[in-house]
């Protein structure tokens, strides 16, 4: 069967040819061209829409879930000691500074081994008042924490040497030296680092004890100020220990030969 | 792309990922699918519209195309499935093939001829209204003869009938417009 099966009318088919040839406009033809070679549609809109829903959705659950489990992954598996947990992180680092030099955490009658703030030092009106003020135990304890230190000559030069030999390892855990327990485990420790969680710390100062400490004695900084080493030692000629006074005074001297002195040597000769 | 490629070359390297070929496949029937819409429904922005998605669709289906069909026969079946699915939308009654009224009540006169340019551009504008009143199955017919040149077979099976009542459809529309040219002769 052929076109030529149609009853065709020549006149009709004519006419038709003579109607005006319409076409599309320009911008249905460039909206199927570009959809053609491969490019968005005029009307999507958002980059969010359509097919990149679902794609950008997946993507970000899977950035957020491994961010999760990378970040417990890389978690402590055992919890840190109960001392530095409590411990904020400030104060932590002050406690470090301590731990170079663990007689300042003494308080007592051992001046060089309890010092206090150059403020306060200067403010106090006479060297008796300050002698009651510092041998006020800090805490109160039965038979642990501070008081448990008691000075002695020999505690004494054991606290100068540290202080004049800061570079001389010693640990926070130290103060507690003269505990037996505590020392033992203090030993045991130092063969197996393992074994310090293990620590009896039924004898340590508490978090709130350190803290209390480190406001009043200052830092490693105001501890070692040549002029607060003077009224140190000027503090052990009224209190009468001579000896001991000369004894600061000639490390004093070693540790700062330019520094002036004439003031305590006419004390000394006072005395 | 070559112009000598036939329909069916074109649209197998369009499938094969080559965007100009179709660009020339569009340049050969754009004008004809889009005239096919605007006569069928009179109104320049829905004829757009129509146009815009069988285009959208033949190039979305375009992995579906068989270089045994007639390139041009898929492409107006898909403009006559979505011509059918607009009617139905408007609710455009599809009339039955049986047409009531006798095409031999309105005789052609075949040996007549407009007599000036004058007459004629006033006969074309005659035919246009004409043919925007002829039953949408028998202008459709129409159309896809005239406009595309599809044969009683390729129309029967775009349209989804038989090639008898292809022809009738033909046969009633050609002479119901020529009745309406003589009336304003």
């Amino acid at each position: 069967m052929t076109e030529h099966e149609f009853e065709k009318d020549d006149l009709i088919s004519d006419l038709y040819q003579v109607i005006d040839k319409d076409h599309p406009s320009s911008g249905v033809d460039r909206e199927i061209l570009a959809r053609a070679y491969g490019a968005k549609p005029a009307k999507s809109g958002s980059p969010f829409s359509g097919g990149w829903k679902v794609p950008l959705s997946l993507a970000a659950v899977l950035v957020v879930g491994l961010a999760v489990v990378l970040r417990l992954g890389v978690s402590p598996k055992q919890p840190l000691p109960e001392f530095d947990q409590a411990i904020p992180k400030m104060k932590k680092e002050q406690i470090l500074e301590t731990e170079s030099v663990p007689q300042t955490a003494l308080p007592g009658k051992a001046r060089m081994a309890t010092p206090a703030p150059m403020s306060e030092m200067e403010d106090a009106s006479s060297s008796s008042e300050l002698r009651e003020q510092k041998q006020e135990p800090m805490v109160s304890g039965s038979g642990g924490g501070f008081k448990a230190m008691e000075r002695s000559p020999a505690r004494k030069k054991e606290k100068l040497e540290d202080k004049i030999l800061p570079e001389k390892p010693a640990g926070i855990l130290q103060m507690r030296k003269e505990s037996q327990p505590f020392e033992t485990v203090v030993e045991e420790s130092g063969k197996d680092s393992d074994k310090v969680d293990s620590l009896d710390t039924g004898n340590l100062p508490s978090t709130e004890e350190m803290e209390q400490h480190l406001r009043n004695y200052g830092t490693m900084e105001q501890f070692q100020s040549p002029e607060y080493w003077k009224k140190e030692i000027a503090l052990l000629v009224l209190d009468g220990e001579i000896d001991q006074a000369n004894q600061q005074l000639q490390v004093f001297m070693e540790a700062f030969p330019d520094s002036d002195i004439s003031d305590l040597k006419a004390l000394l000769e006072i005395k | 792309m070559d112009a000598g490629h036939t329909d069916e070359d074109l649209m197998q390297s369009y499938a094969e990922n080559d965007p100009a070929a179709f660009d020339t496949l569009y340049q050969r029937h754009k004008g004809g699918v889009y005239r096919y819409f605007l006569r069928q429904c009179s109104n320049d922005a829905t004829a757009q519209e129509l146009f815009q998605d069988v285009w959208m669709k033949l190039i979305l289906s375009k992995q579906r195309y068989r270089p045994t069909a007639k390139f041009s026969t898929w492409l107006y079946t898909l403009a006559h499935h979505r011509l059918v699915d607009w009617y139905r939308k408007q609710n455009v009654r599809l009339s039955v093939d049986t047409e009531l009224e006798d095409p031999q009540a309105h005789p052609a006169t075949a040996d007549w001829q407009p007599e000036n340019e004058l007459e004629r551009m006033r006969l074309v504008k005659s035919l246009k209204e004409a043919i925007s009143f002829l039953p949408p199955e028998q202008r459709e017919v129409f159309l896809l003869h005239e406009e595309a040149g599809f044969t009683v077979a390729e129309i029967a099976e775009i349209t989804d009938v038989n090639q008898e009542a292809t022809k009738s459809r033909y046969r009633y529309a050609v002479q119901k417009l020529r009745a309406r040219l003589e009336a304003v002769r």
